[in-house]
């Protein structure tokens, strides 16, 4: 069941443990332990899987650290902070820019940076067998090396990477919006025809990309590639999502763009994938041709000041300002101190801190919310009783003594006044505006189970929230249903009395104020309608917030709270099957008689389906003419496996009538 | 001959989720909690911008939630109770402050119905706001409540998560029968919720924690599937 409390909007992403392995000189935890070590202090493991000589971890990576923690360093840097780890990062070589290359972006709110090499020179050869394991141990197939190192750089520090064929782009690269019409098929194949509101990489003929979600067909590249345009850029978060959602297609570098890319990682990654490129084309004279880095602002440094009394009380455990310089050190925090208070430098990968509270969680869980002991607040006095609920539950109260037994039925029908905007299914397009329908619909469902519940009467109510034109309100609404044999008062007569003794049980003020217009079904409250009544048979409904409203406020909250402990036992989803018995025994004998046969024939395995087994005759009279007793009762047969038939409880029936004629003065009638 | 009157067997019964709300309330009342009630058709401000949910954060996606026609309204079926106690009950009393407060409720998400989920569900939802509030006061609060509720014989345990609410954020899980169960989620809330509803965060703090009540009722009576809850079934609400 998903998080209730709000939206986790995780990312599962497969990490290598060799992978993480070559960030670290030192042998990492066992792989079990590591699992552990991340479930409780950076992210859930969905999964732990041994694969070879590798263990691949499946990490639902939190939303606010997916900006860092979407790659293998990201992670690593998390495991070198809880282990305490030192960790092996091989700095990249910045390239310098050179060529005459021009990038023009149109649309810096959505680009804040876009990066553009040209290589000559290129083969595209199929990859190393490093790179295939690498990329296949995360799920990724090879396709090419170019690709491959582009999909690996990604895996390995978080920046999405594109290449297109540099002779097959026409002039100018510009990051634009798409025009209306127009057209791309996009590498796998699919067109997308454009509404007018995407980001694209477009040349002069037309769009080349979508722009950080995927990219096109007409520069793609192939075996006969031999100059490469790459890409490395920075994309708005929010446009990303919104375009990546309009056009249906969600791919690795979306999600990343999505949760924000730092944009001083631009740099890095395309020089690493121009590192990658030059040194896996073994043999063959790689050349950078042209680079350009068009940007607007980059990253600014963020810095938070926080006071070590504030971690330890935020936390409600004091901290030693040792552990917390040590935990600000290993998560790579460089800080200045002055008295308790500490002034940090924020890495730039951590987009997701920016206030106090940030350092908290990050302190918190290095200490280990294990070590956090638990501490009640201070005692207080009794809280005041809400009005309305504590009315709602003295009528919920009543009518259990009552003997209704209370629903919960759907806020959701096919018709009705407020409609929702998109709906689960065309008969749930509107929220109800009565509980009537509802509850008469339960009663004839209920009634159909009657002989299972072993009651002759089905009594029900519900207490819910119904949405008439332009609003809401809360109603209660009452239903009483029993077969057509049943000997006793109408239902329409049983409601009218129930009514008369809701109204006496909740007191006075109702009492006098409300008055009832029974020949229109209608309930009045000083002379306005709140309710009907018997306007379908055996249903009354009240606007409960009027009533409540008419009520004394409630002294002090003195509602029943029985402890139920019962565990549930399955219902049958096969037809049950009724058996009506009836037997004359001497005048002396009790039903228990009957009861003992047929717990006997249970012991027996004679009788094997009855679920319901009488606790008392229905039936039950003198005959003074032949001087017996006569006993009725019913028996109901079900299986939780299948449908029975007719055949087997005759069979099981025989049994009991063969039981019922042994017992000495007694006849099956 | 003299025939018995048709017995009448009627044993009324409380729904579960009813007597299961009933102990909630009763268990946070002994800590001074009030109850707070909020409507089911909320606003986009209480349901999201006031609890720091990004505009174009996914959960307010037609997918997701309910929105009620016409959509220029912008009002949706809340898809929690948060939008009561933390949203509503905080700003009509940031001048009444230090405060206790718990939601339970009926809420709404659009999703696909199975065995574990359903478009509508309950939901106990809580903020504690003090001059001094703390995380260990948080996992107290909850372990009294779960102790209470369960038993004292679970165990219960914090896991870093993430909510737009609450900084820090914590996943709550107990051990329950022998299987760790994810219950509830919570933290200390957000400086920018208390902006949103006007509590002055140089002076207040505060926690909230929230979670489903069927699925607490599901994992205390062994009821295999959500929907039996909703289906007005006294086979069903007869057994407890």
């Amino acid at each position: 069941m998903r998080a209730i409390f709000g939206w986790s909007i995780n990312f599962d992403m497969k990490f290598s443990y060799n992978w993480l392995q070559s960030y670290f000189n030192e042998k990492l935890p066992a792989s079990e332990k590591l699992a552990e070590l991340f479930t409780f202090r950076f992210s859930e493991v969905e999964s732990v899987e041994q694969i070879g000589t590798d263990t691949i971890f499946d990490l639902k990576v939190l939303p606010d650290r997916a900006c860092y923690a979407l790659s293998h360093r990201g992670v690593a840097r998390e495991i070198a902070a809880f282990c305490r780890m030192g960790m092996v990062d091989v700095p990249f070589k910045a390239v310098t820019p050179r060529g005459s290359f021009g990038v023009d972006i149109k649309e810096p709110s959505m680009c804040a940076r876009y990066i553009a090499a040209s290589l000559a020179g290129v083969t595209v050869s199929d990859s190393p067998a490093w790179l295939v394991e690498r990329l296949a141990s995360v799920g990724q197939r090879s396709i090419n090396m170019i690709v491959d190192i582009a999909n690996y750089v990604m895996f390995d520090i978080g920046q999405p990477l594109h290449a297109f064929d540099a002779d097959k782009v026409r002039g100018v690269l510009s990051v634009r919006k798409a025009r209306e019409g127009e057209r791309i098929v996009t590498l796998d194949g699919k067109e997308v025809v454009f509404k007018g509101s995407e980001l694209v990489i477009a040349d002069e003929e037309g769009p080349l990309a979508i722009a950080g979600i995927k990219g096109g067909k007409r520069a793609e590249v192939t075996k006969t590639t031999t100059k490469l345009l790459l890409e490395s850029a920075s994309f708005d978060a929010s446009a990303i999502r919104r375009i990546s959602t309009s056009i249906g297609i969600r791919t690795d570098a979306s999600k990343r763009f999505e949760n924000k890319v730092p944009r001083y990682l631009a740099e890095e990654g395309m020089a690493r994938f121009i590192e990658y490129i030059v040194r896996e084309s073994r043999g063959a004279e790689v050349t950078v041709a042209s680079y350009v880095d068009a940007h607007g602002e980059l990253d600014h440094g963020r810095r938070i000041t926080i006071s070590g009394e504030f971690i330890s009380r935020s936390l409600g455990v004091a901290i030693s300002p040792k552990d917390i310089e040590g935990f600000l050190g290993v998560l790579s925090i460089v800080f200045s101190k002055n008295g308790d208070v500490y002034e940090l430098d924020i890495p730039p990968w951590r987009l997701d801190m920016t206030i106090p509270e940030d350092v908290v969680e990050e302190i918190g869980r290095l200490y280990g919310y294990e070590n956090v002991e638990p501490k009640l607040p201070p005692r207080v006095s009794a809280p005041s009783v809400l009005k309305a609920l504590y009315w709602h539950e003295k009528a919920r109260d009543f009518l259990v003594s009552s003997g209704f037994s209370e629903v919960v039925t759907y806020s959701f029908r096919k018709e009705g006044v407020m409609e929702v905007v998109k709906s689960m299914a065309s008969d749930k397009s509107f929220l109800r505006d009565d509980l009537t329908k509802n509850i008469s619909e339960a009663l004839s469902m209920n009634l159909a189970h009657a002989p299972l519940l072993d009651i002759s009467q089905i009594r029900i109510f519900e207490v819910g929230k119904v949405f008439p034109k332009g609003g809401e309100r809360t109603s209660l609404c009452i239903g009483i249903a029993q077969s057509k044999g049943f000997k006793g008062e109408s239902v329409n007569e049983q409601i009218r009395q129930l009514r008369d003794r809701l109204v006496g049980y909740l007191g006075a003020p109702i009492a006098t104020v409300c008055t009832i217009d029974d020949t229109g079904g209608v309930i009045l409250l000083s002379g306005k309608p709140i309710g009907t009544i018997n306007a379908v048979d055996g249903v009354m409904e009240i606007d409960l917030d009027t009533v409540t409203g008419v009520l004394p406020e409630p002294k002090q909250w003195d509602i029943t709270v029985r402890k139920v402990e019962a565990l549930y036992s399955p219902i049958s989803l096969y037809p049950f099957i009724v058996r009506d018995v009836a037997v004359y025994v001497n005048p002396e004998d009790h039903f228990d008689g009957v009861r003992a046969i047929i717990n006997r024939l249970e012991g027996e395995k004679k009788l094997m389906h009855v679920v319901r087994k009488p606790e008392r005759p229905f039936d039950e009279f003198l005959n003074s003419k032949i001087g017996k007793k006569s006993l009725a009762f019913r028996l109901v047969f079900q299986s939780h496996e299948r449908t029975l038939t007719d055949a087997e409880v005759n069979g099981e029936m025989e049994h009991l009538y063969a039981a019922l004629k042994e017992h000495p003065g007694w006849q099956v009638r | 001959m003299s025939h018995k009157a048709e017995t009448d067997n009627n044993v009324g019964h409380l729904h579960p989720i009813t007597s299961t709300v009933r102990e909630i309330i009763t268990i946070f009342g002994d800590l001074g909690f009030q109850v707070a009630e909020g409507p089911e058709i909320e606003t986009e401000f209480y349901n999201f911008d006031a609890l720091n949910v990004p505009a174009d954060h996914p959960a307010r996606d037609m997918q997701d939630t309910f929105w009620i026609k016409p959509a220029e309204s912008k009002r949706c079926l809340r898809t929690h109770t948060t939008s009561v106690d933390v949203g509503r009950f905080l700003e009509a009393h940031k001048d009444a402050l230090p405060a206790r407060v718990i939601a339970p409720g009926k809420v709404f998400r659009n999703e696909a119905t199975d065995a574990t989920h359903e478009a509508q569900f309950f939901q106990i939802d809580g903020a504690y706001v003090d001059r001094d509030v703390s995380l260990a006061q948080l996992k107290g609060t909850l372990e009294y409540f779960f102790k209470k509720l369960l038993g004292n014989e679970i165990t219960l345990r914090f896991r870093p998560s993430y909510f737009p609410f609450v900084e820090p954020g914590v996943e709550v899980d107990i051990l329950f029968r022998g299987a760790w169960l994810e219950v509830m989620g919570a933290g200390m809330i957000h400086p920018n919720v208390f902006k949103a509803v006007g509590v002055d965060t140089s002076v207040w703090r505060g926690f909230a924690f929230g979670g489903g009540i069927d699925r607490l009722v599901m994992i205390k009576h062994g009821i295999p599937d959500v929907r039996f809850l909703y289906a007005g079934d006294l086979r069903l609400v007869n057994q407890f």
